[in-house]
Order: structure tokens, then sequence, then C-alpha cells
């Protein structure tokens, strides 16, 4: 280890007063849920040509408290396009006084990191201020032009949970009607602001926003927050130029400028799959065995050097390093596919568990974080994933499912969506047999099976290593106090993606004595407890992305020195959000079987809705943890 | 706590004999090899992992610092593919650079009968300025699958001579060979210091190197079969217990010129550091704060109340930078200036101030808890610096950095073991940093039930020492509203109402919180009883620890005691037919104990639930001891409460 000197410049420091900038002027609504005040927001675009562009932003904000600080951001990210021109802050105390100046000399000059890829060619500019004292000011202006007019920076009108904004203004200016920009405001319905358009300058001006809040379930902030998205349909991009009005174009300039010529392969490599698909005609039996040998020999790596950011490195180098980021992978998987003759289209994707759509009237870069392949097949697609070893083939889980995606076809782009797993499709069945023992012990053998998006969440157990697995089930059931797992086994069944868990497990003192009542819980295995947060006054609507089932069934074996006495009545219980079933019979004077269902649906309901819900689930976490009481015959 | 540490040092086996492994001679053995006959969880391992360090001369460059190193990876799975990614990190200062060169490497594949070498691409290595000092060479294998095996080899030639990285031998996969071997000329005297749980038996041999034209001391391992490096919870770093060497360069003998000592025993270090201007002269200013600090300390005679006056002066005065260290930045009369700076400007300035008071204080060099236990001396170890100062013939520490920490109640952070006093003359003494006295969590309860199966409760509840650190720390990084919203959710969901707290800022005091709350599905109602856990939601509902064993030790940060008092009124119509029996057990050596009161009157539950742990750190031997406990805790709260109709 080495001991990094670290060099704090503080330069001269001038005092001034500055009125504005005063903690105390602050409107009061404003104070409200904020950790921060943005004072004014300003962004200043100017496009003078379709490759030169220069924005100047300055961001004054008021930091209240510590949670706060993140909103005082000091920092810009620059490229080999992107040039830094000025960048400066400066901070104020609380009564606006200034108290330092931070040049940019003062700026550390740092490789970006994204924490996945093997290299990055991005750069940023970054102070790290100390604050000193709450509340304090700091204001951050600085410059960049560019030859990248592709992606624009949208404007968010508030820049996440818990700030508020006395002023936010946003304005484009252009030197010619071809260099007009196409503006989408989104969510502005529920902020004061102005809108102004003369010739050749686009401005708004947001007044007085109170700070959003944070609340469980709620649509994603990106969804919600008041914004603008700004792009050019004449832009230029990293060396290329492009004339987008749709998606279709978009797709096209894709195809044209950024695909064509990559998915050329070595005669060898050719031979190779063609012989791996000898004898089999159907174009998707064709397809399983190309993908699960590309599944077979590449992995993920991310290398994103300039125009790499959104064009694949072509097939032939994945073929001869065997690794590749997504669209690298993607491009060589249709390569394989290609080499057999079997169709198939790359696709550009918002990725990631909450999901996210392209928009459809407005076609711009900025959109899309992942690369997967669409394979057209008898009027339909069947979609893969190719940074996954492991996913079945057609599979994409919760990643890339059920949203508006870019498919980029040979005469164009085109908005698709892509396969949905929803409700009923996500089920998780478990069956058991659980025998109480005379020392009040419980042993049970178990079978979990789990399909849609439930399998994703489950067939990874696969790969753990035991003390993994058992550590898992301890958490899985963590309701269970003395777990031990005496024994698992598993089948995936990647045809008809079913994952099948079968554990054996004990605990002791599972029923508890209290006095002369014995509790059983009766359902100790599938036991839900989640329960939404209370909120004194929900303030957005709440989504249920996917939705899922549960279907139990438990055969339960008392000792037979013990009786049971009152069993609880069937319940059924229908919301608009779901159903909950509940059944116990008697089998014998010493068994019972258990049979329980719950089913979440998919939706977005209305904020008066939420506390309904909530009831709802206050209800099933109540039942799930419903005990009986039992007896001791012999006494 | 050194003790704990050997006896649980393990025993690999010395590599005695064996070919040698060539760069480029992997055998079709190592390809076929499906899995680490040892561990075969393990999803790659380092059939070999070589490294020599050694110095070069050369009179246009003068003296460098020399590493080779050549590592040879199975892979078993998809899993350790990241071991076929590689990142060396370089560091620059000025015009001297650390440099990689002659990066060479090949992958190995086994295609059907045939070995398949696929070279590392030199456009596939990519070298990227991370920051002012920091370079990284970073490069990832080609034509990796499970079963490759991945070899590389490179250089580094640094001119930080005195900077030798540490040799480490353990990583999260298990290394099959390794091969170590530092050369130190006669000229520097250097300190060899091993960590980690694996007992290490250096080879040392004393050779002429021809090249340098003076004697060498050559220090190598050679080791076989050493275990994966497993990641538990409740470790405070596990880079503390990875083994490894480290080569630390204590002085330079060079003939006709000046003798160095740069570090050796403790008090060596000791006097090293003192002797670093930004250390040691830090601490004699005082001209630039005598005039304020005279003011404040104006009436004060009591050594204690000066302390406590003096410590929340330069609280006031200068805020942390969040930069560590033992030598001040930018010199403390800046940082009082400026109002900001790094760990020692801070505590430095303590130090003198308190001199300057005639409260006798001096320095203690500490590692923080990301840092590692420093168990042997060496300047590297130690990365921060806080102040102890003797009143009344005992010893007390001081931290400024932090503006609710008080005298003996310092930040998490630098509660790591043992620091090093070190007093004027470079004496030194080791100061042992973890808390002795204990930390409270008091709560008194006032319960009622309510018919739907929910409840009201009045609470009080007191945070005293480290308790109320780690809340003051909480519950002043925000506004009210968040830190309530995450107490409600924390408590189960409450609903609080009436909330109210004292002493926030009056450190001397414990926290005092006083608040109502109601909370719904409090208890459950069973054919015309009422079953109740007579804890509510501050039962332990699950028990932390969940694995079958343990090989480091289990850090609460400090002793601490949890005391909760519940009254619950029986309803109306209501009358307890049972009530669990009272219970109470300690751990061995009476390192922790659980008490479980429980009793009645006509109207009244009245319960009282005290659990302690008397010590900060429990050795892993405690491991199962402690496991048990917890599962008997967990298992006597969730005991209920039965009420039945009159």
């Amino acid at each position: 280890m080495r001991i990094f000197p670290v060099c704090l410049l503080i330069l001269s420091v001038h005092f001034s007063f500055s009125q504005n900038y005063s903690y105390h002027t602050i409107p009061e609504e404003l104070m409200e849920n904020a950790n921060a005040v943005g004072r004014l927001d300003e962004m200043d675009i100017r496009i003078d040509a379709m490759d030169k562009m220069t924005y100047s932003a300055k961001q004054v904000v008021t930091v209240l408290n510590k949670s706060g600080d993140a909103f005082a951001r000091t920092r810009a990210f620059y490229d080999k396009e992107k040039k830094i021109k000025k960048i400066e802050a400066v901070v104020y105390d609380a009564s606006g006084n200034e108290i330092q100046r931070i040049k940019r000399r003062d700026f550390s000059d740092i490789a970006a990191v994204d924490g996945f890829s093997l290299y990055l060619d991005d750069r940023l500019l970054y102070y790290r201020y100390v604050p000193v004292q709450y509340p304090y000011t700091l204001e951050f202006s600085y410059e960049i032009e560019t030859s990248d007019t592709g992606i624009l920076p949208p404007w968010y009108f508030l820049s996440g949970y818990g700030i508020s904004v006395e002023q936010s203004s946003y304005a484009i200016s252009y030197l010619s009607n071809d260099l007009k920009p196409i503006i989408e405001e989104e969510n502005l319905s529920d902020i004061v602001f102005e809108k102004n358009e003369n010739q050749g300058t686009i401005s708004y001006t947001g007044t007085n926003i109170p700070a959003m809040v944070a609340e469980s379930l709620s649509p994603s902030f990106n969804a919600i927050c008041p914004k603008l998205s700004v792009r050019l349909p004449n832009f230029h991009y990293k060396g290329f130029n492009a004339k987008v009005g749709n998606w279709k174009d978009l797709g096209l300039w894709i195809q044209k400028e950024l695909l064509a010529g990559r998915t050329n392969l070595e005669d060898a490599t050719i031979q190779k799959v063609k012989e791996l698909v000898q004898g089999v005609d159907d174009d998707i039996e064709k397809a399983k065995i190309v993908y699960q040998y590309m599944q077979d020999n590449t992995r993920y790596i991310s290398v994103q050097i300039g125009i790499g950011g959104f064009q694949p490195i072509s097939a032939i180098e994945v073929d001869r390093v065997k690794y590749g980021d997504c669209k690298g992978l993607s491009n060589y998987t249709m390569a394989l596919l290609k080499a057999v003759g079997v169709e198939s289209y790359y696709v550009v994707v918002e990725a990631g568990g909450t999901k996210v759509d392209f928009k459809e009237g407005f076609a711009d870069l900025s959109q899309g974080n992942h690369a997967i392949v669409a394979i057209p097949y008898k009027g339909e697609y069947f979609w893969i994933d190719c940074t996954s070893q492991v996913h079945p083939f057609g599979f994409i889980g919760d990643f890339t499912d059920d949203r508006k995606v870019l498919v980029v076809k040979p005469d164009g782009g085109e908005i698709v969506t892509t396969t949905s797993y929803l409700n009923e499709q996500n089920l998780k069945k478990i069956r058991s047999t659980y025998k109480i023992l005379e020392d009040l012990s419980l042993e049970a053998k178990v079978t979990i099976e789990t399909m849609g998006v439930r399998y994703d969440d489950h067939f990874g157990l696969e790969r753990d290593k035991k003390e993994d697995v058992i550590e898992y089930y301890k958490k899985f059931w963590g309701n269970i106090n003395g777990l031990s797992v005496t024994g698992y086994s598993f089948a995936n069944n990647r045809e008809d993606v079913v994952f099948t868990e079968e554990i054996q497990l004990k605990a002791h003192d599972f029923v508890s004595k209290n006095g002369e009542d014995y509790l059983l819980t009766l359902n100790p295995l599938d036991n839900n407890s989640f329960v939404p947060p209370r909120y004194r006054n929900r303030k957005q609507s709440f989504v249920i992305q996917r939705g899922y089932l549960d279907e139990d069934e438990f055969i339960i074996q008392l000792p037979q020195n013990f009786s049971f006495t009152f069993l609880p009545e069937k319940h059924t219980e229908e919301t608009r959000f779901g159903t909950y079933e509940l059944e116990v019979h008697k089998k014998s004077d010493t068994e019972l079987l258990y049979k329980r269902k719950l089913l979440i649906k998919k939706g977005h309901y209305p904020k008066e809705d939420y506390n309904k819900y909530r009831s709802f689930r206050r209800n099933v976490a109540k039942l799930d943890n419903q005990k009986i009481v039992l007896k001791r015959r012999d006494l | 706590m050194i003790r704990i540490l050997t006896i649980l040092i393990a025993l690999v086996s010395v590599h005695m004999q064996g070919q040698d492994l060539k760069f480029g001679k992997v055998s079709k053995e190592e390809l076929l090899e499906t899995t680490y006959a040892k561990d075969t969880s393990a999803p790659a391992a380092y059939l070999l992992k070589k490294r020599q360090s050694y110095y070069t001369y050369n009179s246009a460059i003068g003296l460098e610092l020399v590493t080779e190193v050549h590592e040879r990876i199975k892979i078993y799975n998809a899993d350790g593919f990241d071991y076929a990614t590689k990142a060396i990190n370089l560091y620059e200062s000025g015009a001297s650079d650390e440099k990689a060169t002659s990066i060479k490497g090949y992958t190995y594949t086994l295609e059907g009968d045939k070995v398949i070498e696929t070279k590392l691409d030199k456009g596939s290595i990519f070298k990227s300025k991370q920051s002012k000092n920091r370079n990284q060479v970073k490069f990832t294998m080609p034509n990796v699958k499970a079963g490759s095996v991945v070899e590389y080899q490179y250089k580094i030639t640094s001119p930080f001579v005195q900077s030798i990285d540490e040799f480490v031998f353990q990583h999260f996969v298990p290394i099959k060979r390794l091969e170590a071997e530092m050369r130190i000329p006669e000229y520097f005297k250097f300190n060899q210091r091993q960590k980690g749980f694996l007992l290490l038996a250096p080879k040392v041999d004393q050779n002429r190197d021809a090249s340098l034209g003076m004697e060498v001391t050559k220090v190598s391992y050679n080791l076989q079969d050493i275990p994966a490096l497993k990641n538990e919870s409740f470790v405070s770093n596990i880079i503390n217990f990875r083994s490894g060497v480290t080569f630390e360069i204590k002085s330079l003998e060079i003939p006709g010129s000046t003798y160095d000592v740069y570090s050796k025993t403790w008090d060596d270090v000791a006097k090293t550091v003192y002797e670093y201007s930004s250390f040691g002269d830090e601490m004699k200013k005082s001209n630039y704060f005598e005039e304020e600090l005279n003011m404040v300390l104006q009436g004060a005679s009591d050594p204690h109340e000066k302390a406590k006056r003096i410590l929340a002066f330069v609280k006031e005065k200068v805020k942390w930078n969040s930069f560590v260290g033992y030598t001040s930045d930018e010199g403390t009369k800046k940082a009082y200036k400026e109002g900001t700076g790094n760990c020692a400007d801070i505590n430095l300035m303590l130090v003198s101030m308190l001199n300057h008071a005639n409260v006798p204080a001096y320095p203690v060099l500490v590692s923080t808890r990301d840092n590692g236990i420093p168990l042997f001396p060496t300047l590297q170890g130690y990365n921060y610096v806080i102040a102890v100062s003797k009143i009344n013939g005992e010893y007390h520490l001081f931290d400024a950095t932090n503006a609710f920490s008080t005298m003996d109640i310092l930040p998490t952070r630098t509660l790591n073991w043992y620091g090093r006093m070190i007093s004027e003359n470079g004496n030194s003494e080791e100061i042992d940093l973890m808390p002795k006295k204990s930390s409270m969590d008091a709560i008194t309860m006032t319960v009622e039930l309510n018919e739907d199966g929910s409840m009201e409760a009045k609470c009080r509840q007191q945070y005293t020492n480290h308790n109320a650190l780690v809340f003051r720390n909480r519950y002043n990084k925000g506004t009210e509203e968040s830190f309530l919203g995450n107490l409600e959710k924390e408590m189960g969901d409450i609903e609080i109402s009436e909330y109210n707290m004292q002493n926030n800022l009056n450190l001397d005091k414990p926290i005092v919180q006083n608040f109502n709350f109601y909370k719904e599905d409090a208890f459950e109602s069973i054919s015309g009883k009422l079953y109740l856990s007579p804890m509510f939601h501050l039962a332990m509902g699950e028990n932390p620890f969940k694995s079958e064993k343990r090989e480091y030790p289990i850090d609460y940060g400090f002793p601490w005691e949890d005391k909760y008092l519940i009254t619950i009124n029986i309803p109306e119509g209501y009358k307890v037919e049972h009530l669990p029996e009272p219970f109470a057990m300690v751990l061995p050596d009476n390192l922790g104990q659980f008490k479980y009161n429980i009793s009645t009157n006509q109207n009244f539950i009245n319960v009282r639930v005290e659990m302690r742990m008397n010590t900060a750190i429990f050795p892993p031997s405690y491991y199962l001891g402690l496991k048990e406990f917890y599962r008997q805790v967990v298992e006597k709260e969730s005991e209920k409460v039965v009420l039945s109709r009159i």
C-alpha cells in the first residue's frame, strides 16, 4: 500500500456578498421534504452546425443537510469529441457570503468507471467539496463544446427525490431551421412553467417546484419526473452523419453505418456451425443449437471506445477472442445464425428490472442500454440475450421482458414489444409433506417448482456452492428458527423453462408450547409477510410490474398423542389486485391438508387504491401466519 | 488478541521439490482437470502464482525495483471467468512512474484432443490514467472457456525503491503452487512481516549479485495448496485475514552516506513518525490558535472541563475532509484557517491545544478498520491518528473528526485493536482502542391492546455512548421526517406520534426519545383466546448467525447492553392463562448474558428483558456457542402470552 498524497489547493478567498443565495430567502414550501434546494438550474444550448454544439450550465444548489450533498454536483464528463471549455465552482455560506472559489486546476482529471467495463474512454473532471457547515450553497458552472449532436442532454426539472427547485431554465437555440430540435415534454402538467418559442430559440422556465418523495411501488423516478427529451432530426455522432425522422430511419442508419459488413466470419467457423446443425431443418431448432454453441464458447467483456459505444466489434474479432459486450455477442450470434441460413435482427433495448419502453414517436440514440437478438419465426419473434451463458433459449427473464424495443431490420427500424411474463405465468408451486415429531420438531420434504420470472429468481441455485445453497434456504425460510437443511437436489428443465428443487429440512422446537396450548403455524413454507409501507398521504400511483402466482399444498402429520381443536374456515378473497384462497381439511385425526393460492396481478393502479392493496396484503400476511392450537391427548 | 490469531494458524504444506513450471509449458493434465481436487467448489485456481522482486542499478537511471510476475490460472467454470482478467495498478508521482512491460499471455484450450493456443493481442491491453497518481494496465485473456488455462507474465519497473507491494499469498480461489522471492541488497535493512492464518516458513540465502556488485539477501517462499479465502459476515475487513508478506525498508546504509532509519521496532516507528516534520512539528505550533483558545478556556481549571472545551472547539473550528493519514496535509495552521483538514491536521491540532492548556496529550497512531490490523511495527500499518490524554492518571481517547464523538467514544472506524501512543522523545506505548464502556439501548414501553388486533404504546428510549454516537450520526444526516419515516419502517411499520428527542447536541447526556405509536396486527386471536408475543416488535425474529462454522472473529465494535421494560395492560374481560417461564443464560467466561423475566398482577403484565455482550470482539472459537445463544434468544422471545376470557 502506498500513501497517496492528497492536495487540497484552496485558492485565494474573496469575500463578496450575494443576496441571491442566502438560505433565508428560500420559500417555506420548498423546504418541505427537501434535503437540498435548487436555487437556479440553468442550461443554455447553442447548435451552430450539425457537428457543432455548445452548452453551458449553471447549477446553484443550497444543501440543507448531509443527505443533500449528492445534489451539489461538481463534475463534468468529456471524451474525444466533447471538450470542457470552462468549469468552475463557488461555495457560499448560509447567508450567501462567498467562502471558496474552485478553479479548473483544482478539479481532478480521472477515468470514468462504470463498474463492469474492462475499458472505457470516457473521462471526467471532478472536485470533491467538503462541507464545513450546513446549510451551504454551491454554484457550479461549466461549458462544453462537442461535435456530437446525436445525444442531447435531457432536461430534468427535478434531479431526484428530496430536492426542490426555485428556478429551472432550459434554452436551446439553433442557427438554421434544419437544426431545429424536436422536444418532447413529459409530466410538465405537474409543475408551473413558461414556454417561449421565438425564431431560432425555444426556452422553458419552471418555478417553485416542490420536492418529490420516494414511495414504495411507485413508477420509476424517470417515469414521473417532469422533464424534456430533446433530439435533432439531423445530427452528427462520432464521425457519422444522420437524418432521422422516425424509428424506421434510425434503424436504417444503424443498419447501414454501424452493422453492415460486421457479420462476416472465417470459412472454418462457418463450416463448423454448419456441421453442428446438419440434418436439422427447422429454423428454431437450428437457432437453439447455435445459441448453445455461442453460450458454451464466449463470455461477456465490455470495452467501450468511441463509436464502439454503439457499434459492435466485428464477428470475426469476437470469434477470435471469444468475448464481447452485448453488441458484439449479439452481432456474433447473428453472424452464426446467418451462416446456417436463419434470419435474425439486432435489437436495442433498455434493460433492467424496471420496464422502460422506447418512446414510439421519438426516435433518438439516447434510448436503450443493451442489445439482444430477435429471430422471426412463423409470424412471431423469439428473443435471445447473448450475454448470458446460462439462460434457456428464448427466455429473457425480467431483464428485457415486456417492453417496447427497437428491432433493426434490413428495411429499417421497428418498435416491437418483447415477450412478457405475467401473473399465472410466474408460478411458484410448493408441495410438501411435513411431520411434527413428538419432541415438537419439524421434519419436511419440500418440492418447489418455478416458472417465468420465478425461474429466473431460482435457477441460479444450481450453480451455487453447497454452503451458499444452505445459507440461501436459511434466509428463504428465515421465519423458521433453528432450521437445518439435510439434503437437496435440483432439476433444470431448460426446454420448458421449469426449475425444480427438492429439499429435506428439519427444525427443532417448531411447535411452541404456551401453557397447555401448543401453537402450530400451518404455513411455514410459503409465508408471505410482505406488506407495503404505510403512507399518511400517498402521492403517487403504484405499479405491480409482472404479478405472480403461488400454489401450495401441504400434508401435515401430527404425532399420535396430539390432536387439534379448531381449524380455520375456508377463506377466499378476491380483489382487483389479485386473489387469495386458503383451505384446511382434516384428513384424519392426525393429518391435515393445507391448500393455499395467492395471485397478484400486474397493473398500474391509482393512488386511491393503495390502501386497499395494502389491506389486502395485510390480510394475506396475517392468514399466512395463521396458527392452530394443538392439545396433548395423553394428558 | 494476538494470542487468538496464533492458535488458528493453519498448516500449509511446503513445496519441496518438483519441476519448474515454465512459461508456455502447460500440460494436458492441467487442461483435462474439471475440478480442483482439494476444493471442488472452486470456480478457478491458480496453478502457479510466481513473483520475484529485486533491485537493479544503472548509472543513468539509478536504483530501480523490478517485479516479475508469472501466473497460470485454471478456469473450471463460467463463475471463474473473472480470473481471466488482470488489472495492474501503477503509481505515478511527478516525473517518476512505475511501468508495466513485457506483458505476454496465452490461453490454452482443449478442443477434442488438440491443445489450442491463443495469444493475448497487444491491441487488447488497455492502459488508462485513473487519476493524477494512478495508472492502470488491464487486459482480459482471449478464447476463454470452461476448462481453459490462462497464463501471463509481466514486469513492473519502479523508481519508488522503498515501496514494495505486499506479496499476496491468498485469493478467493485456491492456489496450487506459489513461489515468491524478494532479493534485497545489503545496504537496505528491512523488516519482513507476515499476516493471515497460514504458517509461512521462508528460506533465506545470502548471494552475491553480480550486476549490482554487492551482497543480496534472498527471501523465498515455496508453498502448495493454499486454501481459498472465505468471506464471512460480521468480519470487520476480510483483507486483515488474507495471508501475505510485506517487506518494509527500515534503513538505508550506503557506505559514506548518512544513516537513515525508517522503521524497526515500535519505538523506531514512533521515532520515525515523530521526526516527520508534518507530524512532530505540527504539534509544536501553537501561536495561530493561542488567542482564540485562551478565550475558550477562560474560567476552566479542571482538566476534564478543559479537554471537553478544547474538543468542542476543534470540532467547531475544523471539519474533516474524509481523508485519512497520520501526517498533516497542508499544515494545522492552514487547516485552522480554512476550516477543513485531514485527520492528522485535526487531531494533531487537538494534541497541541491540549498541551497548551496543560493537559498532557499525545498522538496515537491507529489503523482504521478498512486498513487492517497492525500486528507488526511498520510505517504503512498505520493510516490514522487520534489523541490521548492522561487525566488524573488515566488515559482517555479523543477524535475531533466526528461532530458527535466525545471522550472515549470514538467513531467506529478507529475501533480496531491496538494503537500506538507516541511521546515527545519518540518513545511509544500500546493503547487498547476497543471500548470498555458498554453502550446501552434502554426502552421503557407501556402497551394497550385493541380489540382489532392493533396496539398503542408509549415508548421512551435511551441511548448511551457508542449507541448515542451512531444515533446522532443518523439523526442529523437528513430531515426529521425522513428519520422518522425510516424509524417507522424499521420498527415494523408503526405509526409514530408526539415524537420528541432530547440531548441531540448535548453530548454529555444520553439520547432520549419519547414517542407514542400505533401498530396494526400486533397480536393474534385464535378461537377466542389472545396470543401475544410480550416483546412485540422488539423480539429478535431471526438468528443473525446462519453459517455452520466460522473462521474469523465476530466483531461488534463495542460492548453493548439492551434493556427492555414492557408493561402490558390486560384488556378488560381477559385474564392471563399462560405466561412464558423466566429464563436466563450466560456465555462462557461471562462474555455475554441474557435475562428474561415476566410477571403479572391483576391488571398488568410486566416484562423485563436484558441482553448484553461484555466484549467488543469474540474469537471464532466462540462462534458455535454464540450461535446457540442467539437461537435460544430467538426461541424465548417468540414465546407467547395466552390471554383468555374471564
